[in-house]
């Protein structure tokens, strides 16, 4: 709430220069995205601004006619012209409407896109931070709450143009109004001659203008106000709904009935409630500005008719003549509101916008390192920790104190310990997920920093706890690309124990892994992930391969096939295992030993294991007392 | 989608608007009255903007005495003004009692889904029909709020069509039939265009699904490390692109379509202006009429027209929305193949036995049986271990006991009894579970653990207690009632995957179901946190039968018997000692797990 007063306050230091520089800004990068979309937005904006006008000229050109002298040579012709212009104006404008129809709903789908390409590059810390999605979060809420941000920009631009080339167009219309004198026969009404007249009409116009704007952006304020409220009703909403479209929930959502604790809460909360807050603003307040910005146009009408009228009465002009006038000055007043109402949409978006571009503009600190990792052919790499600390950001505990230790490539490195004690945490910064807060981390005695960020990271292939495999073929799924090597990938998956599952399926790489893709995906089990996983890690043929809990859905005997196996696949590489299984420790060189951020141990398994009193004699027969 | 079309709805459109209007009737009668009054404001304003003109024009015309004109033109600016007002407002005003009326079927809606029989969950013609569902009432503009528009549209359409007709008696009716003629060849335009929507509104909806997948991995921090460690991005903006041009593509397909439909549809409304103009223009120079009467009849005409095509395309849009109503009352009634209220309730005994008979399983669609004829009996009180490799029908085999699965052979007994005759909400009262899969709620931590608004503080913390998360839960700035997850809160808490699990057991052990599932509960945890969960087993199954599946055979050693699955049977029961001695397949698979931790061995 207090972020909220904050931000309120800012909106209002947003000053045009800056509302126009950071528009100007959001209009390159659409254009960036979206060539065509001002062109065309322009063209549609001068053939809708057009038209009305067009087709109030012809009208009155044919009731003044009518009024008149009534020649058929005279009307036959302009009933041709005005249907040959409609048609003609109308067709062009069908095809500029589809045309920024489709334009629009591409838009907005590439408009996505600026934001998923920002979360896939930025810096692994920030894309870890809750910050980071709460910025994200709002974007997307703010574009689809009203369109603000980049959403309706290219809207905003055609109302505007519309509204300029219709000003134009009704000022050609109705200049002549105001031209044409009441004869002197017409008595007292002369006095309508008079400029102030002109002043006269011109202040009603913008007196109603600024009543009717003034009354939509109360209504539209009354929304905002209760703004909190609607977020955390739509929230509970959508975790509400979520209970039954999510199909791990199925099971527990029955057994525990869990639908009589999310819908009171949802019904606590419902902001659509006839008590709730949307019915009473919509209800109060708001339906009435709402109704008062629309209305008062009328009352603009009207005193343009009693203005042309009284002039036509007196003999200024004919009546068809009214029509026009008529139709254009109650045109131009629309187009003036129009005008004002983008202008101010634009204004109150200028600080949405810079929350959009705040999220676009947060930097990459990562990437400033130089130094090419020679690639040497006898893989001949060691990483050394020196005293390194670390904490995640806004938090107070070390996540990792004083961690030192060192080892080479080609070692087998077991990391263990408690759950929260560090262990990937270790791995995150080794392979520079993150930065240590103090300490160095070292590669052949450099800073780790030093080192061009994706060429480093390139040393590391790592199957995380928590791996993903995308809705994709299984194929781009080992190799992360659309195009790769058929045959590696078929070894890749072969070596991580896939091979027999590999040969049942129907489309082999090509098979498309879950449903979200596409309806012919195939489901798979926690295990066969796990191993696609260990594949892809294998593809990429790294000189350090870590498997975080590499095989805790897998069964005994997938995880015997893994371990025996994979001494002979990793070959020449640096493995390191983290593990609850401690069985997997006696494979490796090097044990180490986590606790509360720190190595409290360090050796190898035989010598840990007799060390009475050690964490590792602790975790290594709380596990082996049910072996023996 | 065409498939959609051939079959018959089981509602008629008649029916589907009956329905609407009976949720209307019971709390939102407001949303019935604007649907009249709307109609009626619509055509007020309608013919007041046909009559200012003229009638002002006329006094104009005839040069009446300026009082009278003035008089003419302030009522109709009121006019104007208060039928515009009342528009603006009533809509504002209304929105959210119809949106109040769309979340009472959503809520019904997900009651349904919710608690509909498992199996139809897994069943993929039921998720489409789910997924229609909630596309047909997911937003303002979709059948369960737009209908009332719609009606109201429509209503307006063929009153200003019937004042209209009256309002143009003196003229040929040829012409109006033409105009009629050229009305109803626009509508159809618009139709072809609409109905072509429809038909491809599938290609659109399998994009944008994807589309949102991605957007939605995006967000994953979990992935997050993946896309950096193996260098995914390009791949993944690639994919994305993929998607982003075949919408683009999809909706230039569309702009085809709709620009030869709206082409179509102006030629026709051009030429009913000319038709209009030239009848007019004679008869005017014929029979005298004034410009102010031409201008008249011209609108009317025009506007006759108008209203031709409004009310076929209301009536096309009711269709459509009747359509998607119809789906919605489908699922809602779909069948169940369980028993619920109409079951009887589960008898209170003081212990339970299950029993499975000669149970067969085979999931719909699969080429052969997952489980094969088995007969197992769970005695009252006893600790059940089940083992088997992946795949084998450890999972299967827990559904059917927990009654999410029938058998397709057999049956399935508590304490003799088939199952199947139970109210099945009934039946799941008896299980406290932990499964693989789980459902945390965005509610409270206490909340979690109760599954209950209503909790018991004290039960709460023991149950913590027992499953070993009590110091994390007093960390936390509001203890108990500290929010899980921030999809909802801003503050909520985020656990990791162990601490989620043991809130999970906390979770069964609350619930004090006479029957305990564990399925892998400690697949997350260390090996010291494992044991301590392992050290207190007894104390936990207490009084209570319980299944605990694990493909860690270290957890089977405190079972009373373990039943060994493999390939959909049961291969091999007894205790751990039994089942060592008998020196079969658990037997290797506990060497093979085991010989890793004995001392002395070589690798």
């Amino acid at each position: 709430m207090k972020n909220a007063k904050n931000k309120k306050k800012n909106a209002g230091q947003v000053s045009w220069a800056q509302t126009l520089r950071l528009h100007l800004r959001a209009i390159r990068d659409i254009r960036r995205i979206c060539p065509h979309i001002f062109t065309i937005y322009a063209l549609d904006a001068a053939v809708k601004a057009v038209i009305p006008y067009a087709t109030i000229w012809f009208s009155a050109r044919i009731i003044s006619e009518l009024t008149l002298a009534r020649r058929p040579e005279v009307l036959w012709p302009l009933v041709a012209q005005t249907a040959a212009v409609a048609a003609l104006l109308g067709l062009l404008s069908t095809v500029l409407s589809e045309k920024v129809l489709a334009c629009g709903r591409s838009f907005h789908q590439y408009e996505q896109k600026l934001y998923t390409d920002k979360m896939f590059s930025m810096d692994f810390a920030d894309a870890d931070r809750q910050a980071t999605h709460d910025f994200l979060f709002q974007i997307r809420q703010n574009a689809n709450w009203s369109g603000w941000g980049i959403h309706n920009i290219p809207s905003w631009f055609r109302q505007i143009l519309e509204a300029v080339f219709g000003i134009i167009s009704a000022l050609i219309l109705s200049a002549s109004l105001f031209t044409l004198p009441v004869p002197a026969s017409a008595g007292k009404l002369t006095v309508l001659n008079h400029p102030l007249f002109i002043l006269l009409l011109l202040l009603v116009m913008v007196l109603i203008t600024a009543v009717s704007g003034r009354c939509a952006s109360r209504s539209i304020a009354c929304m905002s106000r209760i703004g909190e409220d609607v977020k955390l009703g739509n929230r509970l909403f959508s975790f509400f709904l979520d209970l039954g479209m999510v199909q791990s929930r199925t099971a527990d959502v029955r057994i525990y009935e869990q639908i009589n604790v999310a819908r009171p809460y949802w019904e606590e909360n419902n902001i659509f409630s006839t008590t709730g807050p949307i019915s009473r603003v919509s209800k109060g307040p708001m339906g009435l500005y709402s109704g008062l910005s629309a209305g008062v146009s009328a009352i603009f009408t009207g005193f343009v008719y009693v203005f042309t009228c009284l002039k036509a009465w007196a003999g200024a002009f004919d009546i068809g003549s009214v029509t026009q006038y008529v139709g254009a000055v109650t045109a131009l007043s629309s187009n003036v509101v129009r005008l004002f109402k983008a202008a101010g949409s634009i204004r109150t978006n200028a600080s949405y916008l810079r929350t959009t571009y705040e999220f676009l503009d947060i930097p990459n600190s990562m990437y400033q390192g130089s130094l090419t990792t020679e690639k040497r052919s006898d893989r001949d790499y060691e990483v050394e920790f020196q005293d390194v600390s670390f904490r995640y950001p806004g938090t107070k505990d070390w996540a990792l104190r004083h961690v030192s230790m060192k080892f080479r490539v080609g070692s087998r490195l077991a990391v263990v310990g408690e759950n929260g004690s560090g262990k990937t945490t270790f791995i995150k910064l080794l392979c520079r997920l993150y930065d240590p807060d103090e300490g160095h981390i070292l590669l052949n005695g450099i800073d780790i920093r030093k080192y061009d960020y994706r060429d480093y990271i390139n040393l590391f292939s790592v199957v995380f706890q928590d791996f993903q495999l995308l809705s994709q073929p299984l194929g781009a799924n080992v190799a992360g690309r659309a195009d790769y090597d058929e045959e590696r990938v078929m070894k890749a998956l072969a070596d991580a124990g896939f091979k027999d599952r590999l040969a049942a399926l129907p489309k082999g790489l090509d098979t498309l892994l879950y449903r979200e893709f596409g309806d012919d995906g195939v489901n798979i089990s926690g295990g066969e992930a796990q191993k696609i996983a260990i594949a892809r890690a294998l593809y990429k043929d790294a000189p350090f391969i870590i498997l975080d809990e590499p095989t805790a859905a897998l069964d005994p005997i997938a995880e015997a096939e893994i371990y025996s196996q994979f001494n002979q696949i990793v070959g020449d590489k640096t493995a390191v295992y983290i593990s609850h299984r401690l069985s997997s420790c006696r494979f490796c060189d090097e044990i180490l030993v986590f606790d509360h951020g720190k190595i409290v141990e360090q050796g190898r398994h035989d010598d840990l294991a007799a060390k009475e009193g050690g964490k590792y004699y602790e975790l290594w027969h709380a596990q082996a007392q049910y072996y023996d | 989608m065409q498939e959609k079309e051939r079959i018959k709805p089981k509602y008629n459109i008649l029916q589907n608007v009956g329905w609407m209007c009976r949720y209307a009737w019971s709390g939102h009668k407001n949303v019935l009255a604007t649907v009249f009054l709307g109609a009626a404001i619509a055509v007020g304003i309608n013919l007041a903007q046909l009559y200012i003109a003229p009638v002002i024009l006329d006094k104009v015309e005839q040069t009446s005495p300026l009082s009278e004109l003035l008089l003419a033109i302030v009522f109709f600016a009121l006019a104007l003004f208060l039928l515009t007002f009342l528009q603006a407002y009533l809509e504002e005003y209304i929105s959210s009692d119809r949106i109040s009326l769309r979340m009472d079927i959503i809520s019904d809606l997900n009651a349904k889904i919710c608690g509909i029989s498992f199996p139809l969950t897994l069943d993929p013609q039921v998720q489409k029909l789910r997924d229609r569902c909630i596309e047909s009432v997911c937003s303002n503009d979709t059948a369960g709020e737009h209908i009332w528009t719609t009606l109201s549209t429509l209503l307006a359409g063929v009153t200003g069509f019937a004042v209209y007709a009256a309002l143009l008696t003196g003229l040929d009716p040829v012409l109006l039939l033409l105009v009629a003629a050229t009305s109803a060849v626009s509508f159809a335009a618009v139709r072809h265009t609409s109905a072509w929507r429809y038909r491809h509104q599938e290609e659109e909806q399998t994009c944008l699904r994807q589309s949102s997948y991605i957007t939605r991995q995006a967000c994953s921090v979990a992935l997050a490390k993946d896309i950096r460690i193996f260098g995914f991005a390009p791949w993944l903006s690639t994919v994305y692109d993929g998607v982003l041009k075949r919408l683009d593509r999809f909706y230039r397909r569309c702009q085809a379509v709709q620009t030869a439909g709206g082409a179509a549809d102006l030629l026709m409304a051009t030429a009913r202006n000319a038709l209009a103009y030239i009848y007019l223009i004679w008869l005017t120079l014929r029979e005298g009429l004034s410009a102010s009467e031409f201008l008249l009849y011209f609108n009317a005409v025009s506007g006759f027209g108008a209203w031709v095509t409004e009310i076929l395309t209301q009536l096309q849009t009711l269709r459509q929305e009747s359509l998607d109503l119809n789906a919605v009352r489908q699922y809602m009634e779909y069948p169940e193949p369980f028993r619920f209220e109409d079951g009887t309730p589960v008898p209170r005994a003081d212990s339970y036995e299950l029993r499975l008979e000669q149970v067969s399983y085979r999931y719909p669609s699969a080429s052969q049986d997952t489980l094969h004829e088995i007969d197992l009996t769970v005695r009252p009180g006893e600790n059940l271990a089940i083992v088997g490799l992946n795949g084998a029908g450890k999972t299967t085999l827990v559904r059917l006991l927990c009654g999410f699965l029938d058998p397709t052979q057999g049956r399935v007994l508590l304490n003799g009894q088939d199952i199947r005759q139970y109210d099945r909400r009934d039946y799941y009262t008896l299980f406290s579970a932990v499964f693989q899969d789980f459902s945390v709620l965005d509610a409270t931590v206490a909340e979690n653990v109760a599954q209950s608004r209503q909790y018991d503080a004290d039960r709460v913390w023991q149950c913590l207690e027992q499953a070993g998360l009590t110091e994390k839960i007093r960390e936390l700035p509001n203890g108990l009632d500290t929010h899980v997850g921030r999809e909802v809160w801003e503050d909520g808490v985020l656990f990791s995957g162990g601490q989620i699990q043991r809130l999970m057991l906390a979770r069964a052990l609350y619930k004090d179901g006479p029957i305990l599932v564990l399925d892998e509960p400690t697949a997350a945890l260390d090996p010291i946190a494992e044991n301590d969960i392992y050290q207190k087993y007894s104390q936990m199954t207490a009084g209570k039968t319980s299944l605990f599946i694990s493909h860690r055979l270290a957890s089977t050693r405190f079972c009373d018997r373990i039943l060994f699955i493999a390939d959909g049977r049961i291969a091999e029961e007894g205790t751990h000692d039994a089942l060592l001695a008998q020196g079969g397949l658990y037997a290797d698979l506990f060497h093979v797990q085991s010989r890793y931790y004995q001392e002395g061995r070589d690798f």
